[in-house]
């Protein structure tokens, strides 16, 4: 077990093999050794810690709350293997149900929790809770990102483009807009 | 006084029914002969009593409590919608963690993006300036560039080309191609994409013979090839292409006309299709990729017999596919010596006229190794046979497209 402390001074007595999905927290540990120090996480608050070291039988993201969740999935052929025929259906298969799943397990939160989060893992290095699942179309998984208007709506994010420069975005992408 | 030892005659005390007037003349009778049956009639009702009381009394606590616990729901509900309605600031977000969440947001390289909409990158350039300037930084986000889409102009697809190899900077690229769009426009992709030959990691072409030129030569990262030939017009000259500077290059897929007529450095090979081919022509290859580990083949239906046998030390998994009308009379798997094979999925024309025994076979020259055989496509024989043929294979499954 390791001892965390929070920034807001909770301890915490986690099992390792959970803190050390953090790659900061791991590397801590091979520097000291074993030990019954505390680890001091001064960027981390207790409410966030425990969704960050919360145990879980599979990956788990984190939404943000008030959008549509999705369990349709698709999948992503990687080339660098072959195309494997029955196989890769097999895998297909499996991905199918893991992404299902694991869609099963968001965590849905309100917009600050989300960013303390990311800033969190940011900070502990656990690259699989640099949530992205915000900001990817709701309808279908890895279906790419929102639509922008979409984005900007859920943030609050301003529109700067001038006309000119939007007239030039909407070009960029008008083949889209007409299918 | 629990109510199951009270006599159940005296519920005929209940009502005016005129039925059980009678009944009641006897009861009263009864009750003045017997006066402990009186008493025990008395608490019972006194028990009914006070249990409606009680049940009255429960009714109101719980009406109390929904009220509450509605006043609650009322509540939490404002506090979520207030939570809900705070707006982080989004575009306070550091450069490299907006940049992180960009590349996550994609399908991972070098899966499919398309070039326009929101599987592509550009579409993260359009929220504003800031973020825009995070993703045009960001060479990794453009390094996958799938040509195929000719709903898009040919005229829009080389500027994405260019302006996205401009982008991704010294990245190395995922190119597709699979040209619809007639010679012209081919020639015209294809002195694009040969430029950009150093800087090729995964490239997937459907093109005519005559553009190889353009790439066979020094792609030196090179990993991954796709290359399906297309039928040239008649009249002209197909020219056998060595392809050289390849030092990267472990994964092949190739259809039958690349097959016959590309050369690549096949030993250094791990992974390796050949599509709509017939076994002839996968020989020569074969025997060349002594190092590959990985091998499909997806066969056409071929009465020639060929008698080399194909040695391959190294292959963990072998997919033999076809189509379904194949005739029965090809028997694959006893060309192919595997002592390394852990998996097999083949389809059952492929196995010849008799299925089981040449698994068997095959099973028992391949060393023990195999963990796991997949019979594909429509069967003509019943699971339990090979169930009873393959009793040394942990894992025995059945697929065919049809039935899922």
């Amino acid at each position: 077990m390791v001892l965390l402390v929070t920034s807001d001074n909770e301890q915490f007595q986690t099992e390792k093999d959970i803190v050390e999905r953090s790659v900061l927290i791991k590397n801590m540990l091979e520097d000291v050794g074993e030990s019954d120090q505390p680890i001091p996480l001064p960027n981390v608050s207790s409410s966030v810690l425990k969704k960050v070291t919360q145990p879980s039988t599979g990956p788990t993201e984190i939404d943000v709350r008030g959008r549509y969740l999705s369990t349709a999935s698709t999948t992503v052929e990687s080339p660098s293997r072959p195309p494997i025929l029955e196989q890769s259906q097999d895998e297909t298969r499996k991905r199918t149900t893991d992404i299902s799943e694991w869609d099963q397990k968001f965590i849905t939160v309100d917009q600050e929790m989300l960013f303390e989060i990311i800033l969190a893992a940011n900070y502990l290095d656990i690259k699989s809770l640099l949530c992205r699942r915000w900001l990817q179309d709701g309808s279908q998984h890895d279906q790419g990102a929102r639509p922008p208007e979409e984005i900007r709506k859920l943030f609050n994010i301003v529109n700067d483009f001038t006309p000119e420069e939007e007239a030039q975005i909407k070009k960029e992408n008008e083949w889209a807009e007409d299918r | 006084m629990p109510y199951s030892d009270v006599p159940t005659h005296l519920e005929c005390y209940r009502g005016n029914d005129p039925v059980a007037v009678p009944l009641q003349a006897s009861t009263a009778k009864a009750e003045t002969a017997c006066p402990d049956l009186r008493s025990r009639k008395l608490i019972m009702l006194s028990t009914l009593e006070s249990d409606r009381a009680h049940v009255v009394a429960l009714a109101a606590q719980i009406l109390d409590l929904e009220n509450s616990i509605s006043a609650l729901r009322v509540e939490q509900a404002q506090v979520q919608s207030r939570l809900d309605s705070y707006k982080y600031p989004v575009l306070t977000l550091p450069t490299e963690i907006v940049t992180q969440i960009f590349i996550r947001v994609l399908p991972p390289y070098p899966g499919y993006l398309s070039l326009t909409g929101t599987l592509s990158p550009t579409s993260l350039t359009h929220l504003c300036h800031q973020w825009r300037e995070i993703a045009i930084s960001t060479p990794s986000l453009w390094r996958t560039i799938d040509l195929s889409d000719n709903n898009i102009p040919l005229e829009q697809r080389v500027n994405i080309f260019s302006l996205w190899s401009e982008r991704s900077r010294s990245c190395p690229l995922s190119v597709e191609f699979d040209g619809e769009d007639g010679i012209n426009s081919m020639s015209e992709v294809m002195a694009l994409i040969a430029p950009q030959r150093t800087r090729l990691e995964h490239l997937k072409l459907g093109i005519f013979p005559s553009h190889l030129p353009a790439i066979k030569n020094s792609m030196p990262v090179l990993h991954h090839l796709h290359l399906e030939l297309r039928n040239p017009r008649s009249g002209s000259e197909i020219k056998p292409t060595p392809f050289c500077g390849l030092p990267l290059l472990r994964s092949v897929v190739l259809n039958d006309l690349a097959a016959s007529w590309v050369t690549l450095p096949w030993t250094q090979l791990t992974s390796l299709g050949l599509y709509w081919i017939h076994i002839h022509e996968c020989v020569p290859v074969l025997q060349q990729t002594s190092n590959l580990i990985h091998c499909e083949l997806r066969l056409c239906h071929s009465r020639r017999v060929h008698g080399s046998m194909i040695i391959l030390p190294s292959l963990e998994s072998l997919v033999l596919n076809g189509p379904d009308y194949i005739q029965p009379i090809m028997e694959c798997l006893r060309y192919f010596i595997t002592p390394s094979l852990r998996l097999l999925a083949i389809h059952e024309r492929l196995l010849g006229k008799d299925p089981a025994r040449s698994l068997t076979e095959f099973v028992s020259k391949s060393g023990g190794n195999i963990r796991e055989v997949c019979i594909t496509g429509k069967r003509s024989v019943p699971e339990t046979s090979y169930r009873d043929a393959l009793q040394s294979v942990p894992r025995l499954y059945f697929s065919h497209p049809d039935s899922e």
